[in-house]
């Protein structure tokens, strides 16, 4: 297993109170697998991202429970030192954002050479940082036929140029791009890709994915994918997860889960998903709960059109019901209607 | 007693219906949450520092009505004493005399009414010519803008101290005449400050729709921009308030401000320096007085700042 | 290219402000005072030699006229007569300015280099007490009369403790570095006269950071602000999520973009020191262009006013074009015309 999250719980402190936002979440990965997470806006799911890459604010955050393994190493355990060898170096982010993710005062250039021969370490030495460009030319320019080199391999037209560039100057998929080469410069063993290119326009935004999928089966790299798209995640994965209200609802390979989805949120939302025949859209009504007094029992229930009064009192745990594919949904547990 | 409390009253108002109205939340609802839960914390250790900036800012006005009453010695403004030249300090004069016997704490007492009167009537004249023209600059455009803005830069294009300095020497040396040398570096501040924020707010949409709804100009600057402008000023005049003071200490201090024998801190300050260290109370005290004033105003414009939640350049 | 175009808008702004600023001050120190060539002579001359001094000064033409005839006078080099040093104006600032330039620029260095350390420090450790220390200075750090800590410091570290020299700019018992600047700083760099050098430093020391105690202040809030700022842009998280060392982001890449929002504080921060150089001299008794200016203030001498004023206006235009010049250096979407100023 290279990713392993267990039952991980997360509590913010708020004006109002403790906001329990991830309640038990579980989610793993294996070596060169596609996973997608999926949920709405506020699930929770950049939230298990953040925690996952240790930048999420402590406090307000709070991770009360759960472990994050990788590579059976617990990444909250890690000291700065243990951290930053793993964070960027053989875990790397993808971010949504693509023009504010670079630094604006600084060259394309500047940026991935620092990070190719900086990455891995808590601080750098000044005296060594100023003394790379001096004595070790050859440090830097090393470094930076290795931009070159990732930038080539993500399609970029004129790396030469786009090396020399600010990110003002450079287009909104130029710079996607140049941050997925940032992200693949270290050669990380899992990837996490945070929506990226939501903010481009839909072409560039496609050619994006195809590049980022191209990229993941040529390195054969692990991938998360967190989206709100549950189409994207489609093409981006091999397993989904669908998150909701701070807790996973079900995860099923991907041609399962839209064959066979069991969770009627699942359902409600692939229900959602636009389609070219021109059928009239269906929504789930109502909206992600309050998380600081969520509904007792199942999250869901009080959205869910099939809830029991059972569902109200007892939370659902993930269950399987065909191999890989596990739903908390105790409309899915025989033994929960049996006792 | 009860004016006390009722300034009180409409700045706790104030505070809490500005809160009522900010800006939406950024970012994650969680991070807004507690960003929130932090602020009001902040807020709350803030406002003790601005109610002590309050309370000091009041004392000082009570000081200045009831100088009279409450100086020891109130006919020090003017009258001499030889008898007791250069007293330090004792339990009859806590801060000590000057060289011609009077009562130091007296005077400074009565300074309090100079530096105030000062401040206050500086921002008044400044408010009053550099709104209206950054209003007209701001919303009219055009020519009028060209015009003003050029003309504010001009008066920018030196520190404001510096002009007062060079128009109070072509003036007799009277706290009018100081407070027309401030004023005159003064105004271009406040046009500069209007005149972006109209030229920002006008930009929004609410006033937009306010013109394409009929509005006439006269309303949508009365009813929809000015409104918008008053915290801002009411924050930056109560800062200005503390350095205009200290411009006025400045100029006295040089000789081109108040002349003696008024009691004018920065003038007493200056005074005394030519007999230090050994009558250190002269400069001292005087000095003393024009630092916890201005501090006092930073106070409560740095607690109302807070409080209303918005930026100064 | 348009870096050019960037700058010559900048300049098309400073220039006619310093004209506008020339005439307005021209304009204060004729008309008002009436009569300059009375004040000159004083009260025992008769009405005759008066009428004769001021055809002389050509007062008696109108008010343009003798702005076209003074501004022909500076391009000779010529600023008009002190009344009190009877020497030509340029002639007194040539020799005064040098120490005022040195004196503010020091000062602006201090606050720079004292004030962006202490503001990322504060930011960095934001609520706990480095920060608290911090707001406690900045509160008290712009509110101290500037003469008055300059007296209180003079009295204690100069005059009971003997630390620091109390007065000047120079050991009166000894020669100045030899005159090649007029900035001591240099002229003993230059030399190579470190006895100099160090006379130097040490009478620079306390003037410099009376006038740099509440800039000080004043650059460790905005950069506090700026770094606070900073942490929630998506660039930090980026960097942090792929590994960049902490160090590297935060006095490189942040502190840049914090910086660069500093410059234009930077700037409005000159005029503040040209203006408290009045104070500042005049209590440390620096042989300085703006204790010539105070005194020439106080004696009414109306060339010496003149020219003083346009010194500082000119010198804050070309600093703050300097920062101009700076701005664009840094920042490369000024630079490359992607955002306006």
């Amino acid at each position: 297993m290279l990713l392993f999250i267990e039952n991980l719980h997360i509590h913010f402190s708020t004006f109002e109170g403790t906001a329990k936002v991830l309640n038990g979440v579980s989610l793993s990965i294996r070596d060169g697998e596609r996973v997608g997470l999926v949920g709405e806006t506020g699930c929770g799911k950049s939230i298990t991202l953040k925690a996952l890459l240790r930048i999420l604010p402590t406090p307000p955050g709070r991770i009360v429970q759960g472990r994050i393994l990788f590579k059976e190493r617990d990444l909250l355990q890690m000291s700065y030192r243990e951290l930053h060898a793993v964070r960027g170096c053989d875990i790397a982010l993808v971010p949504q954002e693509p023009v504010g993710s670079l630094n604006p005062v600084f060259t394309i250039e500047e940026q991935m050479v620092d990070l190719i021969l900086w990455q891995g370490r808590v601080n750098v030495n000044w005296g060594t940082y100023v003394a790379t460009p001096l004595m070790g030319r050859a440090g830097r320019k090393v470094a930076r036929a290795k931009a070159l080199d990732h930038l080539v391999k993500v399609n970029i037209p004129d790396p030469e140029r786009v090396l020399r560039s600010y990110p003002v100057e450079l287009s909104g998929g130029m710079c996607q791009r140049v941050l997925i080469a940032m992200a693949l410069a270290s050669h990380p063993s899992l990837l996490i890709a945070d929506e990226p290119g939501t903010a481009l326009d839909v072409t560039t935004q496609a050619q994006i994915l195809r590049l980022l999928k191209e990229r993941v089966r040529e390195e054969g790299l692990a991938i998360l994918y967190v989206t709100h798209n549950l189409g994207v995640a489609r093409e981006m994965s091999e397993r989904i997860y669908v998150m909701y209200a701070g807790e996973i609802a079900e995860t099923a390979p991907t041609n399962q889960l839209f064959s066979s989805p069991k969770h009627p949120y699942t359902q409600g939302l692939i229900a959602s998903i636009p389609k070219l025949t021109g059928s009239e859209l269906e929504g789930i009504p109502g909206r992600i709960p309050d998380y600081v007094s969520p509904p007792q029992g199942c999250r869901f229930q009080p959205r869910c059109e099939w809830a029991v009064p059972a569902c109200a009192t007892v939370q659902p745990r993930l269950r399987p019901v065909a191999a890989g594919h596990e739903v908390a949904c105790h409309l899915h547990d025989p033994a929960f209607f049996q006792g | 007693m009860s004016s006390c409390l009722s300034v009180f009253v409409i700045y706790m108002t104030a505070t809490t219906a500005v809160e009522a109205t900010r800006p939406p939340y950024w970012g994650d609802r969680f991070e807004a949450q507690w960003e929130d839960t932090r602020r009001t914390l902040h807020r709350l250790r803030k406002s003790i520092l601005s109610i002590l900036g309050l309370a000091l800012v009041l004392g000082l006005i009570f000081m200045a009505v009831f100088a009279d009453r409450l100086a020891p010695y109130p006919d020090d403004i003017a009258a001499v004493h030889f008898n007791r030249s250069y007293a330090p300090p004792s339990a009859e004069h806590p801060f000590g005399c000057d060289e011609v016997g009077r009562d130091v704490l007296s005077r400074v007492i009565f300074g309090a009414r100079i530096s105030l009167v000062l401040g206050t009537v500086v921002l008044a004249i400044a408010i009053s010519v550099g709104v209206p023209l950054g209003l007209i600059a701001g919303y009219v455009g055009g020519t009028a803008n060209t015009v003003i803005m050029r003309l504010t830069d001009i008066f920018l294009s030196i520190p404001p101290l510096v002009l007062a300095l060079a128009v109070s020497a072509i003036l007799p040396p009277t706290l009018q005449n100081s407070i027309i040398a401030i004023s005159f570096g003064w105004w271009p501040w406040y046009t500069r400050l209007v005149q972006g924020m109209v030229l920002s707010l006008k930009e929004e949409l609410y006033v937009e729709a306010g013109r394409s709804l009929g509005a006439g100009t006269f309303y949508v600057v009365f009813k929809e921009i000015l409104p918008n402008l008053l915290s801002i000023l009411i924050i930056k005049a109560t800062l200005d308030m503390g350095y205009a003071i200290l411009t006025g200490a400045e100029l006295g201090f040089l000789g081109l401000g108040v002349r003696p024998p008024n009691p004018e801190w920065g003038t007493m300050a200056s005074e005394g320096r030519f007999h230090l260290p050994e009558k250190w109370w002269m400069t001292t005290f005087p000095g003393l007085a024009i630092f916890v004033t201005v501090l006092a105003f930073n106070l409560l414009g740095d607690g109302l700042r807070d409080a209303f939640d918005v930026e100064l350049e | 290219m348009r870096y050019r175009d960037y700058l010559a808008r900048r300049l098309l702004t400073i220039i006619p402000a310093f004209i506008g600023l020339s005439i307005l001050i021209f304009v204060i120190a004729r008309v008002i005072p009436g009569d300059a060539a009375r004040l000159a002579l004083g009260p025992e001359a008769t009405k005759d030699q008066v009428e004769q001094l001021r055809h002389e000064m050509g007062l008696d033409l109108p008010l343009h006229i003798q702005y076209i005839r003074y501004v022909e006078e500076v391009f000779h080099g010529k600023l008009g007569r002190s009344l009190y040093t009877h020497r030509d104006v340029a002639e007194d600032l040539a020799a005064y300015l040098p120490a005022t330039l040195e004196l503010t620029t020091v000062a602006m260095l201090l606050a720079v280099l004292v004030g962006v350390p202490l503001g990322v420090i504060t930011a960095m450790r934001k609520d706990k007490w480095e920060d608290h220390g911090g707001r406690l200075y900045a509160l008290s750090g712009v509110s101290i009369p500037r003469f008055w800590i300059g007296i209180l410091l003079q009295l204690i570290l100069a005059y009971r403790l003997g630390w620091l020299p109390t007065t000047g700019r120079f050991d009166g018992n000894l020669p100045p570095p030899a005159q090649i600047t007029g900035f001591y700083l240099v002229d003993s760099l230059v030399s190579a006269n470190w006895t100099a050098l160090g006379i130097t430093v040490r009478y620079l020391i306390l003037p410099s950071f009376v006038l740099a105690l509440s800039p000080i202040a004043q650059i460790m809030r905005v950069v506090r602000a700026c770094m606070i700022e900073q942490v929630r842009k998506g660039y930090v998280l980026n960097a942090m999520a792929n590994g960049m060392p902490q160090n590297l982001l935060v006095y490189k890449y942040m502190l840049k973009n914090a910086f660069i929002a500093t410059l234009t504080i930077i700037g409005l921060l000159y005029g503040f020191f040209l203006a408290g150089a009045f104070v500042v001299e005049s209590v440390f008794s620096w042989p300085g262009m703006a204790r010539y200016g105070v005194r020439a203030l106080i004696y009414k001498d109306f060339n010496a006013v003149v020219g003083v004023t346009l010194a500082v206006g000119l010198a804050y235009a070309i600093i703050n074009f300097v920062i101009d010049v700076l701005y664009g250096y840094l920042d490369p979407r000024i630079r490359l015309g992607y955002k306006e100023r």
